[in-house]
């Protein structure tokens, strides 16, 4: 026999940079599980275990859960898995803790992301050891770098321009300007964006995610184990990761992504998922760099091919519109590592359950897509499809 | 609200899963050092225990990895090899933890009914040349690193240190021996000498005792045998498991506990208990005691561990010869691979058994030391 399993408390931290941060790691984290215990009603004594997210080349420690999990209030003896898939980490928390319970081996499993970033003086540094060391080493190349590849294959593709780029860091904005839990919460203009600082063409520092601190937690727990619970539990409807082979030859197209296209398919049959961008009520994706979200709509199925960007100037992806997206702000306007990649799986669960934040409640949403992503020039691709529980 | 007890954690978790069935477990060579990067051990391990049960890269729904950046040399370090591990376009994720938790995890997605064939690996080959003292300088820096940095850190703890200071507290105490904890050392060296994976001769009391100090009482053949290399696993569930070849063992239950970290006291005070509580989950799900136990393989980091974990395992009774016939960890540790090579060799002492028993594979991760130690526990049926 196999169980359901479902989100049943959420909790979100606000966010700042690591120099305004006045609260510690530990401290974030405590604030963020204790949320999410508190937002289900959930006694600790009830949970069965602890995933959480270390990505150690960032942390300046090693599997840090090991010791931070026994601080956080929730007793001592609790088991504690540590994940570390980079960039996809938080997304795979989740996972991780579902299929546990969907397996009957535990009920009730708290998912931990924290500030990934704290510690970190040179985010691109580190991420370049990750890439191949005969070419993409020693030329220092990083994040930013092996992400304009995709950026410019897509323009060259599809006559994308630079203004067009800016237009979608302007709408995560002003998303995030009304999100309380969002780092960067002022609007901007298509022409401040173009503005700032270039990282590597056609990317500008407005078109990247910030480097945040905060902490995001879930309780994941079976669906036959809710009763006496605060919350309207997001069934985890359907789940499922992908991955890119290790070089960037091997993506076949720079300006597609495939991996998450398969992936879709994948999550959506077995969620019976058949027209996606009316079978969604809410969306959030992850999408660190601007063309990645246009990207990502189609690789979805939310857009033709060449057409993501058509979503965005027809507002359909603003609040009120026909597939509200990102309503959170989104990783441009918050990234906290681990935590920024849990994210978007907490605001689609919150959706579902109806406890969105004050502004982002999107009316009646029963059914939401998350997805996370991460890598250099593979990509870790993620996706998940909550439903409302009645209660 | 207050923080539950250890007892109150496992009382829950007791349903009983569906069985797991092992059709495929292959290993690299075990070497101190490897002419190969991680991404060609996964890949070596996982196509050789895929050949064995006849199926391919295109059968495998998900592949979970064991291993870690910081011994990677690499950030995300999975990246290299998920693909070698079969799992491109594919369910995939890494643990930084023993292999035996990806097999857990690779198990549970089955038993959940979302995936039919999974591959867990687990991959050592830390990024570091040189003598084996230079090796173990180098694994006990990153060990050093994976305590907490304001108040343990600076002091030096290690997983060495921590093991040695239980060794010693218990020889404080009258409840073990210099000479006892070497006898038991030089015991399964020997007893697993001439088989082919051991990574040491045979050593006598005497043997043991003049190897190198690490920290009082423990000396270098009281510690696990270093080596490098890959294992992995091919797990399915009983459907696809009827239509493969290969392995004829399944796993009937999966326990995992972590321990108490350093304020706590139970790292000195009673190690064994994580093991315990991992016990009872896996003897849980599998309907269980230890008297239905007819073998096990026990990763028991220094000969000072070996009896407690043995009794936390209630396999007490066992007779010698169906305990650690490998050897154990004294014998061969491939690092975060060991919770794989358990499994493999306990799956091998069924078979040579005619293909009968029961058994318990007990894995440990030694980051730490009994310092929030992970353990897992897995109990497997011959068929």
């Amino acid at each position: 026999m196999s169980y359901h399993a479902a989100v049943v408390g959420v909790g979100i931290t606000e966010a700042t940079s690591p120099s305004r941060q006045t609260k510690s790691e530990l401290e974030l984290c405590q604030e963020a599980v204790w949320e999410a215990l508190n937002h289900g009603g959930i006694d600790p004594a009830t949970l069965d275990g602890v995933i959480i997210g270390n990505i150690d080349g960032f942390e300046g420690t090693v599997l840090g859960g090991k010791s931070l999990t026994r601080m956080l209030g929730i007793g001592m003896d609790l088991p504690v898995t540590v994940i570390n898939t980079g960039g996809t980490t938080g997304g795979n928390l989740m996972q991780v803790a579902a299929r546990s319970i969907r397996a009957g081996a535990q009920s009730r499993v708290l998912c931990v992301g924290g500030p990934t970033f704290f510690g970190s003086t040179d985010l691109q540094s580190a991420i370049n050891t990750n890439s191949p060391m005969v070419i993409e080493q020693p030329l220092g190349m990083g994040a930013y770098h092996m992400g304009a590849f995709a950026a410019s294959a897509y323009q060259q593709r599809w006559g994308l321009t630079a203004e067009d780029l800016a237009l979608i860091a302007v709408s995560d904005h002003g998303k995030a300007a009304k999100n309380t839990r969002a780092h960067l919460r002022y609007t901007v203009t298509v022409e401040e964006v173009l503005a700032t600082r270039p990282l590597s063409s056609p990317l500008t520092q407005g078109m990247v995610c910030p480097v945040s601190t905060s902490a995001v937690a879930m309780v994941v727990a079976a669906a036959d184990d809710v009763a006496n619970l605060k919350t309207t539990p997001a069934l985890i409807r359907s789940i499922g990761m992908s991955s890119d082979p290790y070089l960037g030859g091997g993506k076949g197209d720079f300006a597609r992504l495939q991996n998450l296209e398969n992936l879709a398919r994948k999550v959506y049959a077995s969620a019976n998922v058949r027209d996606p961008f009316n079978d969604f009520d809410v969306v959030e994706v992850f999408a660190p760099y601007v063309h990645m979200q246009i990207m990502q709509y189609e690789a979805l199925g939310l857009a033709e091919p060449g057409h993501g960007m058509d979503l965005i100037r027809s507002g359909a992806t603003e609040h009120g519109g026909a597939l509200p997206t990102n309503l959170s702000g989104g990783p441009k306007c918050t990234n906290a590592g681990v935590a920024g990649e849990l994210s978007p799986f907490a605001y689609a669960a919150l959706q579902v359950m109806g406890d969105a934040p004050d502004g982002m409640q999107v009316a009646g949403a029963r059914r939401a897509l998350a997805h996370g992503t991460g890598g250099t020039f593979f990509q870790f691709e993620n996706l998940a499809v909550f439903e409302t529980i009645q209660n | 609200m207050v923080a539950p007890s250890a007892s109150a954690v496992q009382a829950r978790t007791t349903r009983r899963v569906n069985p797991v069935y092992i059709v495929g477990l292959a290993a690299t060579p075990f070497l101190a050092e490897q002419d190969a990067m991680p991404d060609e051990l996964v890949f070596d391990a996982v196509e050789a225990a895929l050949r064995e049960c006849g199926l391919k890269k295109q059968d495998i729904g998900m592949t979970i990895q064991a291993s870690m950046d910081a011994l990677d040399g690499r950030s995300i370090s999975s990246g290299l090899s998920t693909a070698a591990s079969g799992g491109y376009l594919t369910d995939s994720y890494r643990i930084e933890g023993d292999s035996g938790r990806a097999i857990v995890a690779a198990a549970e997605s089955i038993a959940a009914g979302d995936i039919e064939v999974a591959v867990a690996v687990g991959v050592h080959n830390p990024e570091i040349s040189g003598d084996a003292s230079t090796r173990r300088e180098f694994l006990q820096a990153i060990s050093n690193l994976g305590f907490e940095p304001i108040m343990d850190r600076p002091i030096g703890l290690t997983a060495e240190t921590m093991w040695a200071m239980h060794a010693a507290g218990r020889i404080s105490a009258g409840v073990a021996t210099l000479d006892a904890i070497a006898a038991l050392a030089a015991g399964e060296i020997s007893g697993a000498a001439s088989r082919p994976r051991s990574q040491r001769g045979e050593a006598t009391l005497r043997d043991v005792l003049e190897s190198a100090p690490v920290a009082w009482p423990l000396v270098d053949l009281m510690l696990p045998a270093q080596s490098t290399g890959a294992v992995a696993v091919v797990l399915a569930s009983a459907a696809r498991a009827g239509r493969t070849v290969g392995r004829s063992a399944r796993i009937t239950g999966f326990g995992h506990a972590t321990g108490r970290y350093v304020a706590a006291g139970g790292w000195f005070l009673d190690p064994a208990a994580t093991t315990k509580a991992a016990a009872g989950q896996a003897y849980a799900q599998g309907g269980v005691t230890g008297a239905d136990i007819d073998l096990v393989e026990l990763s028991a980091p220094t000969p000072a561990l070996h009896d407690e974990y043995l009794a936390a395992l209630d396999l007490t009774a066992l007779d010698t010869a169906n305990v650690n016939a490998s050897g154990g960890m004294l014998s061969n540790y491939p690092g975060l691979a060991n919770g794989a090579l358990r499994l493999m060799e306990t799956v091998e002492s069924l078979e040579a058994r005619g293909g009968k028993g029961r058994a318990v594979s007990h894995s440990v991760d030694v980051e730490t030391g009994t310092v929030s130690e992970d353990v897992t526990v897995l109990v497997v049926e011959a068929l």
